[in-house]
């Protein structure tokens, strides 16, 4: 099976003439089919309490569909539609659709719905072929439940000696419907703004990467059974037990890189996230991934960490120094060109001062959590 | 030819998977550059350049699969054909770049490129004539 992006002569699928000497369409399509259990003492684990204790295919299936058209040298239109699993059910949504332009060699504009690009990892981040793990590691990469917003942004790229530099600044706005540990919530972020540079060398790239964002938060949960676990509180609690919180002054940073030479592959991400008031909590997050390629074989091993550092509560009571510490063996298996396998086991404990639950879903007051995940799954892209 | 000499031929062709075609890199005459390193040429293949001496290239690439593609990127990139995939996969899905045209084999792609203005390809050096220019020398 030999797959390849199509392009088809624009002049041929629409009839059109006009510019079409420069003009073409491709078409290209990526997806991970997978399937996921979590044993420990708690139903649920993750952002949207996607993972739970049988093998279900939500916490690790998506696929996307993306569709470029370049109107001229310098003019394109791009837009992907992305398939994505969550809490017990599969979300369709326009990711990316977005015009670009490349206004000389080295500036580039691009305006529409964009990725949000907080992490090293934010452009490709459900592109599991890219990267070595099944899913990037939660313990950073569940700290920005927003993954898109719809603005701007200019990229200029320039050599700096060695490296090919590429700085990014971004301003926009997103409302989005977000899982903040595992309830259903309405995000209002105004006021968005980003900054990153990002350094490539011949073995890899280092960014590091700053966005902000003035948020409203809206909650709605339907019984007291939905109410959110782990490191959020019930503070301005609401009739129907929803929770309303508006101009929280809201920032993440991250520092990461990635490296591969020879047989080595290498990555790892350093992130602070802040947010007003004592609802949601500021943390420190961080993961190292080392991996050994040998011949299609790649096993690798990663460590997650994830701490709260203000005095955030969950009803009433302090997570401050809450901690999640997470181990995660896995190897991929490329089967060809475009099509890889992976398995992975993780291994997560969640502990602190008063009890601490993290992304793990425990009724009532937080409380250490531990569990381990297994996770198979199939990578392609065409 | 001898067919003594012959049999001892074709068992070196059918047993020995290393043996690798002389590859060159090729470029229409119009061409600005007469010769490039191998590491512009791997910067070329990699999607980090699109322009040579101000002009915009148009990259062909040998069908997926070919011994001289895997010889190629092996030697100027040091990438397997799933690590490219992988690489290119990243640049696709982020809009920012797209990997050169599959066009066939060597013969096809000396045609493209002695036809096509500012086309950059690789090819068996067996295929070189006049009608195109090769830039570079794989060792």
């Amino acid at each position: 099976m030999r797959m390849q992006g199509k392009r088809l002569p624009v002049a041929l699928l629409l009839g059109l003439s006009c510019g079409a000497a420069q003009a073409e369409f491709s078409l290209n399509g990526f997806g991970t089919l997978g399937v996921a259990e979590v044993h420990g003492d708690d139903r649920r684990y993750g952002l949207s309490g996607e993972y739970v204790d049988e093998l279900r295919t939500e916490p690790v299936s998506r696929a996307g569909l993306q569709g470029r058209y370049q109107f001229s040298d310098s003019l394109s239109a791009t837009g992907q539609l992305l398939v994505r699993g969550e809490r017990s059910r599969y979300d369709t949504d326009v990711e990316w659709a977005y015009l670009s332009y490349q206004a000389t060699d080295s500036l580039e504009l691009r305006a529409g719905r964009l990725r949000l690009p907080a992490f090293l990892l934010s452009e490709s981040l459900d592109v599991g072929y890219s990267y070595p793990w099944i899913r990037p590691p939660a313990e950073v990469y569940s700290q920005v439940p927003i993954s898109r917003y719809i603005g701007g942004d200019l990229l200029y790229n320039t050599a700096l000696g060695d490296y090919d530099t590429t700085f990014q600044l971004m301003l926009g706005q997103t409302d989005s419907d977000v899982f903040m540990n595992g309830a259903e919530t309405e995000m209002e972020a105004r006021d968005m703004w980003g900054a990153s540079i990002t350094l490539q060398y011949e073995y890899g790239r280092v960014r590091l990467g700053h966005v902000a964002a003035n948020i409203d938060v809206d909650t709605n949960f339907r019984a007291v059974a939905e109410m959110p676990p782990g490191n959020f509180v019930v503070g301005n609690a609401r009739d129907d037990f929803g929770l309303v919180l508006e101009g929280l002054d809201g920032s993440f940073t991250s520092l990461g890189y990635s490296y591969e030479r020879d047989n080595w592959v290498s990555y790892g991400e350093v992130a602070a996230r802040k947010v007003d008031g004592l609802n949601f909590p500021d943390t420190h997050s961080a993961f190292l991934t080392l991996g050994y390629r040998i011949d299609n074989w790649m096993p690798h091993l990663t460590w997650g960490w994830s701490e709260v550092t203000d005095d955030a509560q969950v009803n009433g009571v302090s997570i401050k120094d809450g901690e999640q510490t997470s181990w995660t063996v896995g190897v991929r298996y490329d089967v060809q060109p475009g099509l890889a396998v992976k398995a992975e086991y993780q291994m997560i404990d969640a502990d602190g001062p008063n009890g601490y639950s993290s992304l793990f879903e425990t009724a009532g007051l937080p409380r250490d959590a531990d569990a381990e995940i297994v996770s198979l799954a199939v990578d392609f892209v065409f | 030819m001898n067919p003594m000499i012959k049999i001892p031929l074709l068992l070196t062709l059918a047993f020995s998977p290393l043996s690798q075609a002389e590859l060159v890199v090729i470029a229409n005459p119009a061409a600005g550059v007469d010769a490039l390193d191998k590491g512009a040429v791997k910067q070329l293949f990699l999607g980090k350049t699109r322009k040579l001496a101000g002009q915009k290239v148009k990259l062909l690439d040998q069908v997926s699969g070919s011994a001289d593609r895997e010889q190629f990127y092996k030697q100027v990139t040091g990438k397997s054909s799933a690590q490219l995939k992988s690489y290119w996969s990243r640049l696709i899905f982020t809009g920012k770049g797209k990997p050169p045209e599959v066009v066939g084999d060597s013969a096809a792609v000396k045609a493209r490129v002695a036809g096509t203005a500012g086309a950059v390809g690789y090819v068996d050096a067996a295929q070189v004539d006049g009608s195109v220019k090769v830039l570079f020398r794989l060792p």
